[in-house]
């Protein structure tokens, strides 16, 4: 039998599969809240209450960003 | 104290377990030290923020699952261990790195004298892994009962020792006492005394766990 790549490649087991899950799940909880700051600076204020559930910038806007560099006023 | 050094090295410990198991968790490794980059009064606004009863994205999602909002930091019953989570949530990532750097010493031809005896991976956690890193853990156990004790920040943010005076830690009771209640002298005896209480629970942690010696000789 001519043996191939695939027989030869050595399979996660399913402890190592839950390893890797949990540490899947510290990482979202570690970058979540920082997740959550981002959005809020990339999202328009006047939007930001009623989009408060999304997990994305509801109006996507760099103006937060430009103020904080200086390039814009409000 | 009681929510977050438990809980803290307890997370801490399976994480450096497992990132010391994983060979593929470089990544994972930085990520989960990404809180303790930021500084504790950022991390408390932003849980303050998440959490916020009415606009928090937290509370729109306990809603969504059907769990109600929930008002984490002005519920006198949920504020303290809230701020305990948070303090859990910026600093389990170095605990991890800790007890990472900690496994990484141990030789691993004992692991390998243990797998020849037949040892599981649990005989291998709990009669290697743990007793060689007891010096580690003296280290983690002493500074997360000294930051326990000195949790201000986030308080000052978030809940103001409220509600109900549930999350008045001493550090916050020493700040009242100073520059609220102007007893200044009474706050510096505060200050004198857990300086004494910290250091005497120091040196007893060091001598009932015997901080210097190390099973590796």
């Amino acid at each position: 039998m001519k043996a191939t790549a695939e027989s030869f490649r050595v399979h996660p087991s399913p402890g190592r599969w839950i390893g890797y899950a949990i540490l899947g799940a510290f990482a979202i909880v570690s970058l979540g809240p920082i997740w959550i700051a981002v959005k809020t600076a990339l999202s328009d204020s006047r939007t930001l209450f009623s989009g408060a559930g999304s997990f994305l910038p509801t109006d996507l806007t760099l103006f937060n960003i430009q103020r904080v560099l200086g390039l814009a006023c409000e | 104290m009681i929510y977050n050094i438990p809980t803290q090295t307890a997370i801490g410990l399976l994480l450096a377990v497992l990132l010391s198991q994983l060979r593929r968790s470089v990544a994972i490794r930085s990520i989960i030290l990404a809180p303790y980059l930021i500084a504790n009064v950022i991390a408390a606004i932003i849980w303050f923020w998440m959490l916020d009863p009415l606009l928090g994205f937290g509370n729109v999602v306990l809603q969504a699952v059907g769990a109600g909002r929930i008002a984490f930091f002005s519920d006198q019953h949920l504020a303290l261990p809230t701020i305990a989570a948070v303090n859990i949530w910026r600093h389990m990532g170095l605990v991890a790195i800790l007890f990472y750097t900690g496994i990484q010493t141990i030789p691993q031809d004992i692991y390998e004298a243990a797998r020849i005896e037949g040892a599981g991976p649990w005989k291998n956690f709990s009669r290697i892994t743990l007793p060689l890193l007891r010096p580690t853990l003296v280290f983690v156990l002493i500074t997360s009962i000294i930051g326990s004790f000195q949790v201000f920040d986030s308080i000052a943010v978030t809940t103001l020792g409220g509600p109900v005076n549930s999350t008045r830690t001493i550090v916050w009771y020493i700040y009242e006492s100073a520059f609220q209640n102007f007893r200044m002298g009474y706050a510096s005896a505060m200050s004198c005394a857990l300086f004494v209480c910290l250091a005497v629970a120091t040196l007893m942690q060091m001598r009932i766990l015997s901080s210097g010696k190390s099973e590796l000789g």
